[in-house]
């Protein structure tokens, strides 16, 4: 069946989408941390890639990134300060990728 | 000067149609409403065989949205013992994806000028018993504090007639001065943190600015999905004629980027298990083609309007006891979804529809341009679109829903930490969205209690929240310290926190 919108409001190649969903089914496997990259447009936050299945239940915490995209976290404290730059990072290289 | 503007209007009206819009969705000349199809499922759903209905009831609670058929068996169900079985197995769906929360919010009406002429509608264009009115900003900040500050309400549904003075530009004004209002309150301050829309159809270019400005839910109701029915009601040469304009509406609104979308049927209009089974078929269309079932279905009936005739005799009434069939079929079809109960209904009726699986309730409304300010509280006719059959407080349906074992929830923090459209879907259909939103419930019903509740109303809310964190302790004790260390915070006074 056709699907009109694979990515509400965004654009990002399928490539990109799938490397970041995979780097957030380790961390919720690996870590228990929970990790949705959203497209910010205003006061929404919407989903655009994430790990399959549900999230962990524990504090949402809100990341800007640059050009309209965001993370929201669950249970980040579970990660040290250097594990979650290093995770930021690692996040910042998919999007630089560039749009679809 | 008066021919002037209504050249414009006319024009306005000229524009507003983007026939690629609509047919950009079909397969060639045919749209996913087939008359046929739904008659057909119709007809073979007659005489439903108890067996069967039990196994459908049993795909229902594995929250899987049911086929055409397999609705239209539970529609035919005339059996009083198999009735109760569906109710209670609607309860339970409610109770797997829900939870005991019941969320609350209020309709603000922003205008009521129209260019539409719909028979059975108060704001139709051509009844002059209607006074008109488009509110100023500071009338809806105004109206905003009261909702927000007064009566304590966190979510709203803006409502629009379809005129030129209060087009998407008005819209977006409108409801950036909403999110701009916040006052003092006891403890906190109230403001008002999803606003929801109910406007007209529109283009995309259009939704796309209202997107930007970040609504909550965008809503249009097709009224009748029964297509001769529809052109019927609907004048020809109107825009609201226009039946295929309105039907793509979710479609252009999720391509604008608005992931959370509100389907709704007046119900009264025409044979009421037809409506069921075009609202089960819309929310198969958007989830086939894009991923994301409706976020909400709404099913009002007609009520009676000032000066219109048709609402005081519908053509297919509605009456009590096929309401609550109708309300167990949707909940039961399309099990991820959220149900919204509106006003419209008795207090005594919405008492017993709610258990059936109702997720939403408004309280506190009034419909009248600018009625929140007003000091006098009567409904007035001439400026509603209809009028309400539920007028009770915020203040006494939290009471009495407390006393019934629900909490009621203010929450609105799906939309702003991704927790939308599909993403949502599969976290209700799993029912981990309910888990999360048991926490955001406690927090919220806090936050409400401390800073709005009358005396009653706060002892009957205090029995819930111990009640409330009682369990969480025992289901999420890995979140219950996080959830405390919230609950202390809030209860000192800070607001809008969330999980």
């Amino acid at each position: 069946m056709r699907r009109w919108l694979r990515v509400p409001g965004t654009s990002i190649s399928e490539k990109a989408r799938e490397t970041f969903s995979l780097l957030a089914e380790n961390l919720l496997r690996d870590r228990g941390v929970g990790m949705e990259l959203t497209a910010v447009v205003g006061r929404r936050w919407s989903a655009v890639a994430g790990p399959q299945g549900d999230l962990p239940l524990a504090s949402a915490e809100r990341l800007p990134l640059a050009d309209g995209w965001g993370l929201v976290l669950y249970g980040v404290s579970r990660l040290k300060k250097t594990e979650r730059e290093a995770l930021l990072k690692k996040v910042e290289g998919i999007l630089s990728v560039g749009p679809a | 000067m008066l021919m002037a503007v209504a050249t414009d209007v006319r024009s306005w009206i000229a524009n507003r149609i983007r026939q690629d819009e609509i047919t950009r969705y079909m397969d060639g000349d045919r749209c996913f409403i087939d008359d046929g199809a739904i008659e057909g499922a119709l007809e073979r759903g007659r005489n439903p065989d108890a067996g069967r209905v039990r196994e459908i009831l049993a795909k229902s609670l594995a929250i899987e949205t049911l086929t055409l058929d397999e609705a239209s068996c539970l529609l035919h169900v005339e059996d009083p013992d198999l009735q109760e079985e569906m109710k209670a197995a609607a309860g339970e769906v409610k109770r797997r994806v829900y939870d005991n929360r019941i969320v609350t919010f209020a309709p603000l009406y922003m205008a009521n000028l129209c260019v539409n002429n719909c028979v059975y509608c108060g704001f139709r264009h051509e009844n002059s018993a209607e006074r008109r009115r488009v509110l100023t900003m500071e009338e809806i900040a105004e109206e905003t504090r009261i909702l927000a500050g007064t009566i304590g309400h966190k979510r709203l549904i803006v409502v629009y007639g379809e005129h030129p003075a209060s087009d998407y530009d008005y819209i977006a004004d409108s409801i950036r001065t909403i999110y701009g209002v916040k006052v003092p309150t006891k403890r906190g301050y109230g403001a008002i943190r999803r606003v929801n829309v109910n406007a007209a159809p529109m283009e995309i270019a259009h939704l796309k600015v209202l997107h930007d400005v970040g609504i909550g839910t965008f809503q249009v109701f097709q009224e009748t999905y029964h297509r001769s029915t529809y052109e019927r009601l609907h004048p020809a040469g109107t825009i609201k004629g226009d039946y295929l304009w309105r039907l793509y509406s979710m479609h252009r609104a999720l391509e604008a980027g608005v992931d959370d979308v509100g389907i709704g049927a007046l119900f009264g209009l025409h044979d009421w298990r037809y409506e069921v089974l075009g609202l089960l078929r819309h929310a198969w269309e958007l989830e086939e083609k894009f991923g994301i079932g409706p976020h909400t279905i709404s099913f009002p009936r007609i009520e009676p309007a000032a000066n219109t005739p048709y609402a005081d005799s519908p053509e297919a009434v509605v009456d009590d006891d096929s309401f609550a069939r109708l309300v167990t079929v949707l909940r039961l079809a399309v099990p991820y979804t959220g149900m919204i109960l509106t006003a419209r209904e008795r207090g005594d009726l919405r008492h017993k529809i709610l258990p059936l699986g109702c997720t939403q309730v408004d309280a506190s409304s009034r419909i009248g341009i600018g009625a929140y300010a007003d000091v006098e509280e009567k409904q007035e006719g001439e400026r509603q679109q209809f009028i309400l059959g539920d007028t009770r407080s915020l203040d006494e349906v939290v009471r009495q829903l407390a006393e019934d074992g629900y909490i009621t929830s203010f929450c609105t923090a799906g939309y702003r930490c991704g927790r939308t459209g599909r993403k949502i879907m599969d976290l209700l259909r799993s029912g981990r969205e309910g888990h999360f939103c048991k926490l955001n419930a406690v927090l919220t019903f806090r936050e409400w209690l401390d800073d709005f509740a009358g005396e009653a109303t706060r002892a009957a809310g205090e029995k819930i929240i111990v009640r409330e964190l009682d369990e969480i302790s025992r289901r999420f004790p890995e979140v219950y310290p996080s959830l405390l260390d919230a609950y202390e915070k809030v209860a000192q006074g800070a607001r809008d926190i969330y999980f």
